[in-house]
């Protein structure tokens, strides 16, 4: 009991997670399972979970991201547009994703640290700015070749899944960078009292959240064969909370983890596709969303005592 | 005897599993000024935070004047009397110095809605003189005033109400000289005038001056009341710890002894505030005390030399010529720094013991690029071990230790990096005798294995006690430098300060 009281902040979100998967497999009579929507369900986590892993080294540090969903978008617009035009080989699109990411998330940690602005502000600066630039270079939504479907391969999928969550844990919980990243968060004046290089491991936090987002961008592009301009949009919102949901303090610090962010993001997607498959009208579905993440929060947020945001 | 003013009968006070206060009997009576000492963690302001109605007890009566007194809140006591003036700040930033004194007492200047702010003014003029202060301005933004007349402003702001009880909770260590003679007659003041005064203080010199009896509190328990008669050095240090304490306080050489080698230099050094062409060398197993009023630039030279502040002019090198920019390039080189806002500035509060003791560690502890538990545990345990750190286990918060312990992560951060010169600002603030003895044990160690220190205090008797070489700072600059040596005293030194 004991044990169970002081890791009640670790259990938590695996409780919720499996009240949400239960719940709504009673409510929608076993639906949200059927293998159609099933597959839905695994493609949608599969993206927010790599997105939300990345973010979470931003999180860690007292950042902020809300340039995720537009950086992902425009990864996809520009690399698909390319990819379109030159018609070089599918897989070379992989590389070219992480590329534009690690551009956009770049510039955005060079002006964020070395200006040292608020991370609020340059990332919303940023979701508008990609935001723009889809807008500007498409002429509408663009279909990919067929052979990017070869990427579409849960085996594939699924191994580079795993080298990714075990590669993160590793980064964030074992190596001096992801201490270092934390104890930023944790107290920024402490840690550069403590020999922190600040800006070095602030960036190096941004180069690894690129790199993820980049490749959640080429997978996503594989599995739906084609790029929306609106495609990515909201992410950030859904990153936000799933950080939050998993168990995670929005002010980073030591207590960061990789793990908050997995079970949160699969908590989100599963909630969203659920509301859908239960029948809550679609014009309703935003206020449930709403409601729900409220209540949720509320719960966690007094097992939380550094507290979400307050500081 | 005189009338008594406040009894506390039986008091019983428990946090979780600790047991603050165990049965706690205390009597005050009018005319007196009372000390409370104890260490870390003894519950001396627990006693005084029951009293003054910031938390209620488990059991226990309180009376004031012989009346039943059960305060609800702060503002509950304090209008029944009872006022407090704690360490931490206790100002509102952002508004004026009267309207400071005069919070939650708007009503008294306002008439028809609007308020009259040239009475406030004038009023507030009148609390500060009462007090021997004359250089605050009542309509100063509050921001504008330093730490200590911060610190007065607070005090007037309770000397208004006239109470019958004043706690002063460890108010003095942040003051300078001036701050602490307002205090001390404040104090005799309402001692005078038929009121108490209850005295919180780690400075027993302080103590021992000002104090007309001495309440020794132990783990929760009164240990005794000393009349002015019986309040010998001796006899409350081992009141305080429960034991003789063995072995020397400060060092008991009187050799100044260093090596040649200069380690750190700061040359012709301008920071645009305090400091103008400020120099100093630091030796090798050299132990320099640095001394002055808290204002005098000594901080800041600490700040320097460990590069959280860049000079506008001058430099900050080591011994291999290695300037100083970071801390970062700082920490690298082996030397460590040891803030004077501890809570703030050196530990992550909310972090446990070992994520606090390894963090400047981080890149020695690795091994491909990992850091592995167990060499992370061995690092931590000996550091435990080597400073005695009291905690259930490495994994605990430091927020749930006790001052003196916390003192001890941040001195076992730096020695687990063995650092090779450590920039010591305030390192026995608000820590218990026994802790202070402890750690002066191991600077002096330190000093005798070759490492060098720079002490920092705003204590001249610790300074005195453990330098080799004393420096005394005024206005920016060295104003007097001495050599170890059994004949000097606090007060040759506070001429050079003032």
């Amino acid at each position: 009991m004991q044990l169970i009281k002081r890791n009640i902040r670790n259990i938590l979100p695996f409780v919720g997670l499996i009240l949400v998967v239960v719940v709504l497999a009673i409510v929608s009579r076993g639906r949200i399972f059927a293998k159609g929507n099933l597959n839905n369900i695994l493609d949608q986590s599969y993206t927010i979970v790599i997105l939300s892993i990345g973010c979470s080294f931003l999180y860690a540090h007292g950042g902020f991201d809300l340039a995720v969903g537009g950086i992902f978008g425009l990864s996809m617009m520009s690399s698909g547009m390319l990819l379109l035009k030159a018609g070089f080989s599918a897989w070379l699109v992989l590389p070219l994703c992480i590329i534009v990411s690690i551009i956009c998330y770049m510039i955005m940690g060079v002006v964020t640290v070395k200006l040292n602005l608020p991370a609020f502000i340059t990332s919303l600066c940023m979701q508008f700015i990609t935001r723009g630039i889809v807008t500007t270079i498409s002429n509408g939504n663009i279909s990919l070749p067929r052979e990017i479907k070869a990427a579409d391969n849960w085996v594939i999928k699924v191994i580079v899944l795993v080298v990714i969550i075990v590669v993160s844990y590793l980064l964030m919980s074992k190596t001096p960078l992801g201490k270092r990243n934390r104890a930023i968060g944790e107290n920024a004046v402490a840690a550069r009292q403590s020999g922190i290089e600040i800006d070095k491991t602030r960036l190096l936090a941004y180069l690894i959240c690129a790199i993820l987002v980049g490749i959640a961008a080429f997978f996503t592009m594989a599995s739906t064969r084609m790029v929306a301009t609106l495609d990515g949009s909201g992410y950030e919102m859904d990153v936000i909370i799933a950080i939050v949901l998993g168990g995670m303090s929005l002010n980073g610090g030591m207590r960061s983890s990789v793990r908050a962010p997995i079970i949160g993001a699969v908590i989100v997607v599963l909630l969203v596709n659920g509301l859908v498959i239960i029948g809550v009208p679609s014009k309703w579905s935003d206020f449930v969303v709403g409601i729900v993440f409220l209540i949720v929060i509320l719960f966690t947020y007094k097992t939380n005592r550094k507290g979400l945001l307050a500081r | 005897m005189s009338t008594e003013l406040l009894r506390a009968e039986n008091i019983v006070k428990t946090f979780g599993p600790t047991k603050a206060l165990q049965g706690v009997d205390f009597t005050l009576y009018a005319g007196e000024i009372r000390g409370l000492i104890g260490e870390n963690g003894s519950g001396k302001s627990t006693l005084c935070s029951i009293c003054g109605g910031i938390y209620g007890c488990d059991s226990g009566e309180l009376y004031l004047k012989g009346e039943p007194y059960h305060p609800t809140s702060m503002v509950d006591a304090q209008k029944k009397g009872f006022a407090q003036i704690l360490q931490e700040m206790g100002t509102i930033s952002g508004i004026k110095v009267a309207d400071n004194i005069f919070i939650g007492k708007e009503k008294l200047f306002t008439k028809g809605g609007f308020m009259n702010r040239k009475a406030m003014y004038k009023a507030a003029k009148e609390v500060l003189l009462k007090l021997g202060v004359d250089d605050i301005d009542p309509k100063a933004p509050i921001d504008s005033l330093n730490f200590e007349d911060r610190k007065l402003v607070e005090i007037a702001r309770a000397m208004y109400d006239e109470p019958t009880i004043l706690v002063v909770d460890e108010t003095t260590t942040a003051l300078s000289q001036r701050g602490r003679d307002i205090v001390y007659n404040l104090c005799n003041r309402m001692a005078e005038e038929g009121k108490g005064v209850i005295f919180i203080s780690h400075d027993l010199d302080e103590i021992l001056e000002h104090c007309t009896a001495l309440t020794v509190l132990r783990d929760g328990v009164l240990i005794d009341t000393l009349e002015k008669e019986r309040m010998e050095p001796e006899l409350i240090k081992s009141l305080m710890v429960g034991r003789e304490l063995v072995g020397d306080y400060y060092r008991s050489d009187y050799d100044p002894s260093y090596g040649e080698e200069v380690v750190l230099e700061l040359k012709d050094v301008f920071d645009g505030r305090q400091l103008k062409g400020f120099s100093l060398q630091l030796h090798k197993g050299e132990i320099l005390g640095i001394g002055g009023l808290s204002e005098c630039g000594m901080h800041e030279v600490g700040r320097l030399a460990f590069g959280i502040e860049k000079p506008l002019q001058g430099h900050v090198k080591l011994g291999d010529g290695t300037e100083i920019t970071q801390p970062s390039v700082a920490t690298k080189h082996r030397v460590g720094y040891i803030s004077k806002n501890r809570d703030q500035e050196s530990l992550m509060i909310t972090a446990t013991v070992a994520e606090n003791i390894e963090l400047p560690s981080l890149k020695d502890l690795s091994k491909a690029g990992l850091v592995f538990s167990r060499d992370e545990r061995k690092l931590v345990e000996e550091q435990r071990d080597l400073l005695s750190i009291k905690c259930a286990s490495i994994n605990q918060s430091v927020n749930s230790l006790s001052g003196g312990n916390k003192q001890k992560v941040v001195f076992g951060r730096w020695i687990g990096n063995k650092s090779d010169i450590l920039i010591l600002d305030c390192p026995t603030r608000g820590v218990d005798i026994g802790v202070k003895q402890a750690m002066y044990q191991l600077m002096y160690s330190l000093k005798k294995e070759g490492k060098s220190i720079i002490l920092i205090s705003e204590e001249l008797a610790e300074i005195i006690g453990m330098s080799d070489r004393i420096l005394i700072m005024k206005d920016g600059a060295a104003s007097g430098e001495f050599m170890r040596s059994s004949d000097i005293s606090e007060h040759t030194l506070i001429d050079y300060m003032i």
